[in-house]
């Protein structure tokens, strides 16, 4: 029997084994965080099961915050309700997905559902809020690691805006390039 | 193997369970809802020393204990350190001439009010109060003693209560946040984050307004003192202070027993007027200066909501009503806000 709603979550066995802080730690958010600062960041965290094709958030939801996962395999998709979705990525264990909630209470872009039984890591605006309070230090980091991410997505939607631009331009150009 | 939480029986008796402990909670609040309220209100004031705090690595329950003891030294020293003329001390130990003086002067102002205004019939301040006074003095009286015990019990039971929400109340929120099923967990977390920072800036906010209101009322008693008598300065600033933390009515209070407290001395009735004119002009720049600044961020809650609501909470839970009512309404606001979003977007999509 497949359990759900609160009781899978009042039942759930909520194992924070020490894999926790060896999953967040490699991911470029939390890699420059030190060990004692992993395990305050581990206290921080929420652990959440998904079962398959229940979704983790949808599109233009308010959204709080990133999930890395842990366990399992989680599809970002556009226009999820619509009869034409578009796949925008699947995701594995040890990826990460939703950082620019991080920053503030913003609508989520795309909707993410688990394609198999997932177990994710939620680290939150109002925990990155207290860690900046408490420990600035710490804070700093993640912060800088926030930034180089969003920064190196950035980059990445600005050289296929420009190879979009290129085959629009001067599609004999982009191909002659392309070959 | 068999999920052994999936059975139905065990279902029943976990809802059973925590049907049973939500209604002791429920009786448990009900007691303790004074030293509760009380508790909460002492950790949101504390919250930014403790944070502070908390950033040289002392634990959050250290930190607690360490700034109630300064808050203890702190009032501790400026009890024993205040002028006796202060601590109404000099009143207490005349209360016969002071009534007498009371009941004088109100007939004055009986008198004058009658001489002005003949078309709104004769005010009988001196009949009614002097009707009133013998059943609130005998009332008063019987109540005192069980006032003087509560009063004492929730002294001790506000910062034990303060001490573990503290120590353990975010572990507690985090347990809460995990029973919330996937669907709504965010929403849920994005809601309390918004209470819990709205009820801490409104409290933050009012303590800060208090103070303000204060030390406003205390200058400007200071300058009408040039050229009136104006005698417990730094009491009425006090009362003025404390009692400002009751939105609308709270200044209508302090100006109440301010006064009350004028016409039991032996002053002219000039000083009534200068007193007068301070609390104006203090409520004046209150609501003009310092509101605006210090609350406009915090609760955004209309004028009328806010007297609805005092109107309410006064009420069901008298004065600790009114000093919950815009918080406990803030609150629901955040609620029924998110819900709202939610179920828009749920058309939507």
């Amino acid at each position: 029997m497949k359990a759900d709603g609160i009781w899978a979550n009042i039942f759930r066995l909520v194992t924070r084994d020490e894999s926790l802080a060896d999953v967040l730690q490699n991911i470029p958010l939390f890699q420059a965080l030190t060990a004692k600062e992993l395990r305050i960041l581990e206290r921080l965290v929420h652990l959440r099961t998904y079962e398959t094709d229940q979704s983790v958030f949808l599109e233009t939801e308010p959204g709080a915050g990133i999930y890395v996962i842990r366990r399992g395999r989680i599809e970002i998709v556009l226009n999820h309700k619509t009869e034409h979705p578009l796949t925008l990525a699947e995701l594995g264990p040890g990826d990460f997905f939703g950082e620019m909630a991080l920053l503030g209470y913003t609508s989520r872009s795309a909707t993410a559902v688990a394609r198999e039984r997932s177990e994710l890591i939620g680290f939150f605006h109002p925990d990155l809020i207290e860690i900046l309070n408490v420990h600035p230090s710490m804070g700093a980091k993640i912060s800088l690691g926030l930034a180089k991410t969003l920064a190196e997505r950035l980059r990445f939607t600005n050289s296929q805006l420009r190879s979009i631009w290129e085959v629009q331009e001067s599609p004999e150009r982009a191909y002659a390039l392309r070959t | 193997m068999k999920n052994l939480f999936g059975d139905t029986t065990v279902r029943v008796i976990a809802f059973a369970a925590l049907l049973l402990a939500f209604l002791l909670v429920f009786v448990a609040i009900r007691i303790l809802l004074v030293p509760f309220v009380a508790a909460l209100f002492v950790v949101y004031l504390f919250d930014p020393a403790i944070t502070i705090l908390r950033r040289r690595g002392i634990d959050p329950s250290n930190a607690f204990l360490i700034v109630l003891c300064i808050t203890i030294l702190a009032i501790g020293g400026v009890l024993v350190l205040m002028p006796a003329s202060l601590r109404l001390e000099s009143i207490a130990e005349s209360k016969e001439a002071f009534i007498e003086r009371f009941v004088t002067q109100l007939d004055a102002v009986e008198r004058w009010a009658n001489s002005k205004f003949p078309m709104f019939g004769s005010f009988r301040l001196v009949a009614e109060v002097n009707d009133k006074a013998a059943a609130i003095a005998t009332r008063f009286f019987e109540d005192l003693p069980s006032w003087i015990t509560n009063f004492a019990v929730n002294l001790l039971l506000v910062p034990f209560i303060a001490y573990f929400v503290i120590r353990d109340g975010k572990t507690l929120k985090r347990r809460l946040i995990e029973l919330v099923p996937n669907r709504y967990f965010e929403m849920s977390l994005i809601m309390l984050n918004r209470i819990d920072g709205q009820i801490g800036g409104y409290l933050r906010g009012r303590l800060i307004e208090c103070i303000l209101v204060g030390a406003v009322q205390a200058v400007l008693m200071g300058i009408a003192s040039i050229f009136v008598p104006q005698p417990y300065i730094l009491l009425i600033a006090g009362i003025c202070g404390v009692t400002s933390i009751i939105p609308y009515l709270g200044p209508l209070l302090g100006t109440i027993l301010s006064s009350v407290l004028y016409l039991g001395s032996d002053l002219p009735m000039s000083s009534m007027y200068g007193l007068l004119g301070a609390v104006a002009a203090a409520h004046l720049i209150d609501n003009v200066l310092i509101a605006p600044a210090v609350l406009s961020q915090n609760v955004d809650l209309h004028p009328l909501t806010v007297a609805l609501v005092l109107i309410i909470g006064g009420e069901l839970l008298g004065a600790l009503g009114m000093l919950i009512a815009i918080p406990v309404a803030s609150s629901i606001k955040v609620v029924l806000q998110e819900f709202y979003a939610n179920y828009q977007m749920q058309v939507r999509t």
